[in-house]
């Protein structure tokens, strides 16, 4: 099996390769550098493990949620190697993904929570399951950070940047397991949750590769025109 | 050489594929007018997610109707500026990795450079070199041009766009989103020489362009007479005559000054009729040939992309594997784009 995932949510951009279970990856803290950054990283990747872009049997991508420009830009590349070289795609979650990442690191019970700007986070809950997956405990949203806060627990750890950028969870701090502030999605870490995900589901054609932006209500409409 | 043209600046997600040898061979528009139209504007993030829903659709669309596999594709072209950053950098980003997927070349176009050759998709092309008159929703200016890519810009407007004008104006008047197409209408019943206006900057000698003082004049007109029903119609006619003939008077000093032969108009403001009629008027009397570009093509289009692309990748020209994307991007400065020759 050999997969190509992209991970555009946040600031962090990452690019990971997968043949038969050996994993070659790329990534940095890369503020509006991901479109700079992607398809020479792919092709990196690509001439290191030895193999073509139509070699490679599904591409995963972050769907979200993230900052919805870079978020595109991974998509946009998602779209364009899928439909050009004719692979299927796997959406994956940028908080399951997230969630993934601290699994690495010990965790079993996540509450990841991602700045979302505007005094807003990313929020959801995972939880590890036999394989060592982590997988969805409930709804993700774009809460207000004390509402995200309020869903703290002792059993549960903290895991993204909404814990080092927020007060309000920041201060919830005590209530966790642990924290993880600085935890972000990898690419690295959607291989195993796409695997999991194509157990259960087949690939998707290049088209559907869509983001999942959560905040929906991104412009006033004007009040009627005054008489 | 056939090249597959992807635009996403703005409010249309287009998409064509032209043929060197054959000409045009298929194009898509998806426009999102009515989407924006709720708002009185472009919404920047709502046309970034409309383009990364329709672009691979259209995409699609396009083959189908040129009759190609994705493989006889030679090369992609992406609009990389100017316009609205996120919206670009869906195209871009698209555009780009399907070339590195299809392992063939790709080039980022210059919108307004789309627009400038968009004439040349007609039959009788106009020839280089040519004097451009580009009057869109975002620009109107002046250019002198002597080849592909060798663009010197004679003149431009200090203030509001042609476009914006047209469409500020009519809002003033109370017409609906997007307003330039509705004034023109709304003008060809109304008299033209009931109210005077302006024709702003023609009084001293230059190429420059100042369009706001004529919708502030509209705005003082309206004011007094918006009782009046006839007025409407009798302003947004007196405008429009203002707007045609200062333009007409520029492209006149224009070809004046350069001693060029060749006019060609472009742009959205080019699809307007009174415009056409003025400056091919002018052109008969001075001896001047004047192209435009079919009505569908003086807005934004794949197809102008796709043109002006695949004579960049024909010329040599390539794009890195890095996606550039430009809200701002001078059009005298299009050779310092990232390139590799
Ligand atoms: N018949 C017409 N008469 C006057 N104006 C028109 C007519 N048709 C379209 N327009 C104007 O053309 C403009 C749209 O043109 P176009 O799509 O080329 O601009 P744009 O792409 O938004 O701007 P730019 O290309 O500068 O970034 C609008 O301002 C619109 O009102
Ligand atoms: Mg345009």
């Amino acid at each position: 099996m050999k997969l190509l995932a992209i991970e555009t949510a946040t600031e962090r951009c990452s690019v990971a390769l997968s043949v038969d279970g050996e994993v070659l990856s790329r990534g940095q803290q890369a503020p509006r550098q991901h479109a700079a950054l992607l398809l020479p990283w792919v092709k990196e990747l690509l001439a290191e493990a030895g193999i073509r872009l139509r070699d490679i049997d599904a591409l995963a991508f972050s769907r979200g949620p993230g900052s919805f420009t870079s978020l595109r830009i991974g998509i946009g590349v998602t779209q364009g190697l899928a439909w050009g070289a004719e692979i299927p795609v796997v959406p994956v979650s940028s908080l399951n993904c997230a969630a993934q990442v601290a699994a690495q690191q010990g965790v079993t019970h996540a509450l990841v929570a991602l700045d979302a700007r505007m005094a807003e986070v990313f929020c959801g809950r995972f939880h590890v399951d036999g394989s060592g997956i982590m997988q969805p405990g409930g709804e993700e949203r774009v809460c207000a950070p004390h509402i995200a806060a309020a869903m703290a627990g002792p059993d549960l750890s903290g895991v993204g940047n909404g814990f080092e950028r927020y007060p309000a969870l920041q201060n919830v701090t005590r209530d966790l397991a642990s924290v993880y502030p600085e935890t972000l999605p990898d690419a690295t870490a959607m291989i195993p949750l796409a695997l999991n995900w194509l157990q259960s589901n087949s690939a998707l054609p290049a088209s559907k590769a869509q983001p999942v932006y959560l905040r929906d209500k991104v412009a006033e409409k004007p009040r009627a025109p005054r008489p | 050489m056939k090249v597959l043209g992807i635009e996403t600046s703005c409010d249309e997600t287009g998409v064509a594929v032209y043929d060197s040898e054959h000409g045009l061979l298929a194009h898509a528009l998806y426009s999102q007018v009515e989407l924006h139209a709720e708002y009185g504007g472009v919404v920047p993030e709502l046309a970034s997610r409309d383009h990364v829903r329709k672009l691979l659709p259209l995409i699609d669309q396009c083959l189908g109707e040129s009759g190609l596999t994705r493989d006889a594709i030679d090369g992609v072209a992406y609009t990389a500026g100017p316009g609205l950053i996120g919206a670009l950098l869906v195209g871009a980003a698209a555009g780009r990795s399907l070339a590195m997927a299809l392992d063939i070349p790709a080039i980022a176009v210059h919108h307004m450079e789309g627009h400038l050759l968009a004439p040349m998709l007609e039959e009788n092309p106009p020839a280089f070199p040519f004097v451009a008159l580009l009057v869109s929703g975002g620009h109107t200016m002046l250019v002198e041009v002597r080849e592909l890519g060798d663009y010197t810009l004679l003149g431009e407007t200090l203030d509001d766009a042609a476009g914006e004008a047209f469409d500020k104006t009519a809002k003033l008047l109370g017409l609906p989103y997007p307003g330039g197409p509705a004034l023109a209408r709304l003008a060809e019943r109304g008299d033209a020489g009931r109210f005077a206006f302006p024709r702003p900057m023609t009084d001293r000698p230059g190429l420059e362009f100042s369009f706001s003082g004529l919708k502030t004049h509209t705005r003082n007109l309206w004011l007094e007479h918006n009782e009046d029903q006839s007025a409407r119609a009798d302003i947004a006619a007196g405008f429009q005559k203002a707007v045609t003939e200062t333009l007409a008077i520029k492209c006149r000093r224009a070809m004046q000054q350069t001693g060029s032969g060749q006019l060609i108009i472009s742009g959205g403001v080019g699809a307007n009729i009174a415009l056409r009629e003025k400056l091919t008027a002018e052109g008969e009397k001075h001896g001047w040939n004047v192209s435009y570009p079919r009505l569908e093509f003086c807005t934004d289009n794949g197809a102008m992309i796709a043109f002006a692309g695949c004579k960049h990748l024909l010329a040599g020209e390539r794009q890195d594997l890095e996606i550039s994307a430009r809200a701002r991007w001078p059009l005298d400065q299009l050779v310092s784009a990232p390139r590799l020759a």
